[in-house]
């Protein structure tokens, strides 16, 4: 038996014992990806600024039905931006999407994002998704897993031409922040 | 064996240690919306219940195995990532060979699907045969998704793509967002490193490179058998991989090599050797808001050589190809039409092969040569029209024409029902294929001219999406002309069956499974080599406490099958069924993941080939031990 096959069998067992005695630590505390994905979701309201301040009620729209649905329709009614409610409404491409404050699409709608981007123009409509790479076409905040944990980037470019802003304590904690779309 | 009873109680002592941690705690969304931002932020999730998407545009059963599933199922090459897919089968005689829907297996069916990885053709120009193993021109740590799509679609990419497509989309700068590395070992001698740096540099530019080595006892994969467990014998394989965007621009290059040496006797060896180069440039520009325009240069080398010497005689094969491609896309994306006009101009300016025989009894040497060159041009026009929310038709041609052959045109239709609401959807779809001989295949044919090879295929897909669960059945038929094959006389050949699938997903726990009958017929009446009658398969994934620790299980079984012998005859193969399980631990210590898996759990030996031709009593199929440490510094 090669000297270098020994060693690689005991490579195994000092990990499988390692792995066994890390076994040992406590499992973590972990929260449901969707419900931490609405939590963010809420908090990015409360970190944006619109050009002229929302309404009431605050319209949080949702691109067709998404995994998120249950999740997202407990924020109805709860409070942003000090004294604004939360409406959750369901859209279709072909609404007034101009009308809504914040504008979620999930992975499902990925096809449809152009579309929506082109509806949308430069309307003051805070744009977030969960789908890979489409805050590079457009999106203004696309939540990404990393790991064990979720972050998010930003594109400022889009947002600032919809003259919309982010709070620095918001950008600060971003993955990444791109000036716009090529 | 000593070290394996003690790998297996240690690895389920720790499996019973981390499933009898605590359950993880789920926090209500009422108390996450009272955290503050950043602990929102450092606050770990359990996956979401999500099927993977699907980019490939076609209207047949498309599988897709994610990064995930790879990482979960311990997957170490593109051909185990594509045996956790419905109806694919493996085989592995020298190399890894792709069987789908009764066609399987060497006998030039390698040449009958075609690869893609980030839409850059991955198929060499001598078999037009796509490399699986540590031969392959990706390291699968590096992929994102795997896509197979089933059926017809040289009407959208030409030759090749003619039982179906892979398209596979590699991680980006910013999925690494620093240096990887990975250290692996597994019983039967394999061992590999891999380092890979990624990063996103700024929003014009990002970049991915990687180097991975991988050594073995000469079979890249468990499934293929242990019969060369001599140290003379011996396999090296080295892929390197760059991604870099700058702007618009693309640029992508590959290179995959890999030398099995046989050194068993001392007065003669057998070694051989393949190496696969690809570089890309891509640009896409929009001209406005629907039109976008896409350019692509694809330049390719392949390289074999082979080297046997016995006591009385030596023979070396020196095997070349090279091949560059210029792909246009004009793209249309309007609110009821998406139309795509494609244009492809190919040379493949180098096509040889020398072999040289030497006699040491009488010294004498005689040599052999083919060789030749190749031209190719195509067009396609394709256009998806959806009058209604629910239905979309796609309507798309292609003309092909290569030097010395008949030109070709592959049509296909697509009818598509899918109401936005759901949950049911159904697909019907009809299209022709063509495929032309490979240059070998021409080589081979001593200069006889080689008849085009179509197929029409038809396929109806229905599937049931709703919140955790997904099903889908599909049902298909598959007509052949007169095959190229070299081996076997086979005429044309008759092909259907029905797939079924079944996945589920809640609170962590993913499970799929799927069963698929087929029955290919031949007019010669030959039976079809390596076509099984059922492919099953099973996979379990569920986290042990939290989403730091997972099991995972993956059962294959594939029906009775013929293989082709050393003399040609063939071979009735018993069925098999394999089991392997795979532990993954995130985040062992900071940054370090660890995976520890057992290939062929049950000791299965029912299956046995040798290094090239079937063999039953010859070798069979063993347990493999192996584990992968990844380290990640961000």
């Amino acid at each position: 038996m090669s000297t270098r096959w020994r060693m690689a069998r005991r490579f195994v067992r000092i990990s499988m014992v390692a792995a066994a005695l890390c076994a040992l630590q406590p499992a973590w505390a972990q929260v449901d990806e969707r419900a931490m994905k609405a939590a963010l979701l809420f908090n990015f309201l409360q970190f944006t600024q619109w050009p002229i301040p929302p309404d009431e009620p605050f319209r949080l729209c949702v691109l067709g039905r998404t995994p998120l649905d249950e999740h997202l329709a407990r924020l109805e009614g709860k409070l942003v931006l000090g004294d604004r409610r939360i409406s959750v409404r369901h859209v279709e491409l072909q609404g007034p999407l101009a009308q809504c404050h914040a504008l979620y699409l999930d992975e499902s709608q990925r096809d449809r994002a152009d579309e929506m981007l082109r509806r949308l123009g430069n309307a003051p409509v805070l744009t977030i998704t969960d789908a890979d790479g489409l805050a590079d076409r457009g999106l203004m905040i696309e939540i990404r897993k990393r790991d064990l944990k979720l972050g998010f980037d930003v594109n400022l470019g889009t947002a600032r031409r919809a003259n919309i802003g982010f709070s620095s304590r918001m950008l600060k904690m971003a993955s990444y922040v791109s000036s716009g779309p090529l | 064996m000593g070290a394996g009873r003690t790998a297996l109680r240690v690895l389920l002592a720790a499996i019973a240690l981390a499933a009898l941690g605590p359950a993880p705690q789920a926090a209500p969304l009422e108390d996450l919306t009272t955290l503050p931002f950043e602990q929102l932020l450092g606050s770990e999730v359990t996956d979401a219940a999500q099927f993977a998407r699907r980019i490939t545009d076609a209207a047949s059963a498309v599988s897709v195995v994610t990064a995930q599933d790879i990482r979960d199922h311990g997957v170490r090459t593109l051909s185990e990532a594509l045996d956790l897919m419905r109806g694919l089968h493996m085989t592995y005689v020298g190399y890894a060979f792709l069987g789908e829907r009764g066609f399987g297996g060497r006998a030039g069916f390698a040449g009958r699907v075609m690869l893609f990885i980030d839409g850059i053709p991955a198929v060499d120009n001598l078999y037009d045969q796509v490399f699986l193993t540590h031969d392959a021109l990706i390291d699968v740590a590096l992929i994102d998704r795997i896509e197979y799509a089933p059926g017809s679609g040289s009407a959208l990419y030409g030759n090749n793509a003619y039982l179906g497509v892979i398209n596979i989309v590699t991680k980006r700068g910013r999925d690494l967002d620093g240096l990887q590395a990975q250290v692996s070992g597994a019983s039967w001698r394999d061992q590999g490193t891999r380092a890979s740096w990624g990063r996103r540099l700024g929003d014009e530019a990002e970049v991915l490179l990687s180097a991975t080595r991988q050594r073995d006892n000469g079979i890249a994969v468990a499934d293929a058998g242990r019969n060369v467990t001599d140290p003379a014998v011996g396999a090296q394989s080295e892929q390197f991989f760059v991604k870099a965007r700058w702007g618009r621009l693309d640029v992508q290059g590959m290179l995959a090599q890999r030398y099995v040496l046989d050194r068993r006797d001392a007065s003669s060896h057998d070694d051989h050797m393949d190496r696969n180069q690809v570089l890309s440039l891509n640009h896409d520009v929009p001209l406005n808001d629907e039109w976008t325009l896409g350019t692509r240069l694809t330049l390719g080398q392949y390289g074999f050589r082979s080297n046997s010497e016995t006591e009385t005689d030596s023979f070396a094969v020196r095997q070349d190809g090279v091949w560059w491609q210029l792909d246009q896309r004009l793209a249309f994306s309007g609110q009821r039409h998406r139309l795509a006009l494609g244009f492809q101009a190919r040379r493949d300016p180098v096509l040889r092969d020398l072999d040289t025989f030497v006699s040491k009894e009488d010294g004498s040497t005689s040599t052999g040569s083919w060789y030749e060159h190749r031209r190719a041009v195509g067009v396609s026009i394709e256009d998806e029209f959806r009058w209604r929310p629910q239905w979309r038709v796609t309507v798309g041609a292609r003309w092909d024409h290569r030097s010395a052959s008949p030109s070709a045109v592959s049509p296909r239709l697509a009818l598509v029902w899918a109401p936005p609401e759901g949950p049911w959807s159904a697909k019907l779809s009809q299209g022709r294929a063509t495929r032309f001989a490979s240059a070998t295949e021409r080589m081979f044919a001593d200069g006889e001219s080689r008849p085009l090879e179509h197929v029409t295929t038809q396929e109806l897909v229905g599937e049931y999406r709703r919140d955790g669960l997904r099903a889908l059945t599909s049902l298909y038929r598959y007509r052949t002309t007169q095959l190229i094959s070299d081996a076997f006389a086979y005429g044309a050949v008759r092909a259907e069956g029905i797939e079924t699938e079944l996945e589920w997903q809640w609170e962590g726990w993913r499970v799929r499974a799927s069963h698929a009958w087929q029955h290919a017929r031949a007019t010669s009446g030959l039976p079809m080599v390596q076509s099984p009658d059922r492919v099953g398969k099973l996979q379990v994934s569920a986290p042990l406490g939290s989403e730091r620790w997972r099991l995972s299980l993956s059962a294959r079984t594939t029906g009775t099958l013929s293989m082709p012998a050393e003399d040609d005859s063939l071979i009735r193969m018993p069925a098999t069924a394999v089991l392997d399980l795979t532990l993954v631990a995130r985040s062992l210590m900071p940054g370090v993941d660890v995976r520890w898996g057992v290939r062929n759990a049950t000791g299965s030996r029912t299956q046995a080939m040798r290094q090239f031709d079937a063999q039953p009593g010859g070798a069979s199929m063993a347990r493999q031990w192996w584990c992968d440490l990844v380290w990640s510094l961000r």
